[in-house]
């Protein structure tokens, strides 16, 4: 059985509107759909209640911007995130540069494996003049924007690399500072950390390395023995550990954090199958999501979980972020 | 599995109205029965979103910029696979030794799925270098690496001889012979010939590069008389 939805809310730029569903999910779903009629949040095709305090079963929640694929690209975007978070009901995000910073800055990451293009070195530079000659009022504007709607930036994700002068890496610490997040998270590399280390300390600003899974070279993020080198080089470099991508990586996730607890500052919850497998619907692959979830509540570990919705579907990111939480709620209450 | 195959179909068919060979409505109508399969490009479709691609690559492959990993619009790979002989190695097996390795996707991604998902790629790649080649600045390309590119990498003596093309160059103004050469307008009257070589122009888009393109008109304007 297939039933077709309408998202007046979707800014899924596909504009594919179609769910599967099971004839057992189906029933599950009328079930669950006459349980949800009792409940004013979940009223279809309307904006959910806005919840203010985004904490589940004692924990604080928030969201990764980069879960709402499909944005669109100049002034609607950062409108978009925040009606998005609306619609989910979560008040904190951490937000990637490239959802911050003007269309085509982007095309200064790690993604970028061939810089020798026509055109790149020059894109390259204007990108850092960009970062270079913008005021700190952009950023504190940005901030209030999020502040002005109920909402909150916790997080500011730069990915520093080789391609960054010094002065581009100061630059980027007093954005974070003047966003007034908790800290700045980055997908980097080892050897990257190790240039940052006189300006993290300079201007006390914390970036937390987010792990991926490459496991084969020990400059990147992909084991607890790298991420430990990391924290080894300053206290102000802390860790996002990405469950689902540690999972992947066949790494221990309950472990590392009941060894590096004070040095954790967020994980990101995302499910994914061992053996680099791919990313799944929450409780469906192997990472230990409900197991991670229990045990900052039960320890009272000061560590936030924020919501990294990665996996295929044919429904809108608005959808899936809200069955990702419900997932969390499901396994805390 | 059994109802991830139903869902896929189910797709299929909700998705009539934005049917992927609505995009290629400016072909002529005998080029457009040489177009993919839509139902096989549907399927591809669907597979590319139910398995995440679209994340890293983009659901029309312009997510990631020119110069990435995850670039499909000029990766070489993706330009030599067929039926997913090579880009089945990356869906499969996964790769592991990029920063943010590409999953493994051989536990969920079958053999049938995988040729539907190859047609839809190149699929896409095709439209996307279309224009891109139809949007290139004019600017003097190379008549003698063109005219090298003709017998050579791009085989067009395969079908085509100089003395040929010289006669079919000197009727098209040169925006003409730009786009014709990209997609060869169709003759009146089938032709079993032109189905063969249309299929041809459609590879070609897929794998020449921005220089030899220009380099290939280059060549090609030169022939006149």
């Amino acid at each position: 059985m297939f039933v077709e939805l309408s998202h007046p809310h979707g800014k899924d730029s596909q504009g594919t509107r179609i769910i599967m569903i099971s004839r057992r999910n189906f029933v599950r779903a009328a079930v669950g759909g006459l349980a949800a009629a009792a409940l004013p949040r979940h009223a279809f095709g309307m904006e959910a209640a806005f919840d203010r305090n985004a904490r589940i079963g004692g924990l604080d929640f928030g969201v990764q911007t980069f879960s709402f694929n499909g944005l669109p690209n100049g002034d609607a975007r950062i409108p978009t995130i925040i009606k998005c978070m609306h619609q989910v009901g979560i008040t904190a995000c951490g937000i990637q540069s490239g959802h911050v910073e003007p269309p085509g800055r982007t095309e200064t990451g790690w993604w970028i494996t061939d810089r020798n293009l026509p055109g790149m070195r020059e894109s390259r530079e204007r990108a850092r003049q960009w970062r270079l000659t913008v005021p700190s009022s952009y950023y504190t504007d940005l901030r209030s924007r999020f502040e002005a709607e109920g909402c909150r930036i916790d997080y500011f994700g730069m990915n520093f690399n080789e391609t960054f002068t010094d002065a581009e890496r100061e630059a980027e610490l007093k954005a974070a500072k003047a966003l007034g997040v908790k800290a700045c998270y980055a997908s980097i590399r080892l050897d990257e950390c190790a240039r940052l280390v006189p300006f993290v300390q300079a201007h006390q600003v914390r970036i937390a390395m987010h792990n991926h899974n490459n496991i084969h070279d020990p400059q990147e993020f992909g084991t607890a023995e790298s991420l430990e080198k990391a924290l080894a080089m300053s206290e102000y470099f802390m860790v996002s550990l990405d469950i689902g991508h540690f999972t992947a990586g066949n790494n221990d996730s309950i472990a590392f954090i009941r060894k590096h607890h004070d040095r954790i500052l967020n994980v990101h919850l995302r499910d994914r199958r061992k053996n680099n497998g791919p990313n799944t619907r929450f409780g469906e692959g192997d990472a230990p999501l409900a197991e991670v979830m229990r045990l900052i509540r039960d320890e009272k570990y000061p560590i936030d979980c924020f919501v990294e919705y990665e996996y295929g579907t044919l429904r809108t990111p608005v959808d899936e972020v809200n069955a990702c939480f419900d997932y969390c709620r499901s396994v805390l209450t | 599995m059994r109802f991830q195959s139903l869902g896929i179909l189910g797709v299929i068919l909700a998705l009539g109205s934005q049917s992927l060979r609505a995009q290629a409505t400016s072909a002529n109508d005998a080029a457009m029965a040489l177009e993919p399969n839509a139902a096989v490009l549907e399927r591809g479709k669907a597979i590319f979103r139910l398995n995440e691609c679209n994340y890293c690559h983009g659901i029309d492959l312009t997510r990631a910029p020119r110069g990435a990993r995850a670039d499909l619009k000029h990766s070489p790979l993706v330009g030599a696979d067929e039926n997913g002989n090579l880009i089945g190695l990356a869906v499969l097996n996964g790769l592991p030794m990029s920063q943010t390795s590409m999953p493994r996707f051989g536990d969920v991604i079958t053999p049938d799925q995988l040729v539907d998902l190859a047609a839809y790629i190149h699929f896409q790649r095709q439209a996307e270098r279309y224009k891109e080649l139809t949007a290139l600045p004019d600017r003097p390309g190379d008549r003698e690496e063109g005219k090298a590119y003709f017998n050579g990498t791009g085989q067009c003596t395969t079908c085509h001889s100089p003395a040929e093309i010289a006669g079919a160059v000197k009727k098209l103004a040169a925006p003409a012979l730009k786009e014709n050469t990209l997609r060869p307008t169709a003759p009146a009257a089938a032709n079993p010939r032109f189905d063969e070589g249309y299929r041809a122009h459609r590879k070609m888009v897929e794998r020449i590069t921005d220089d030899e393109f220009l380099n290939l008109l280059a060549y090609l304007n030169s022939l006149r008389p």
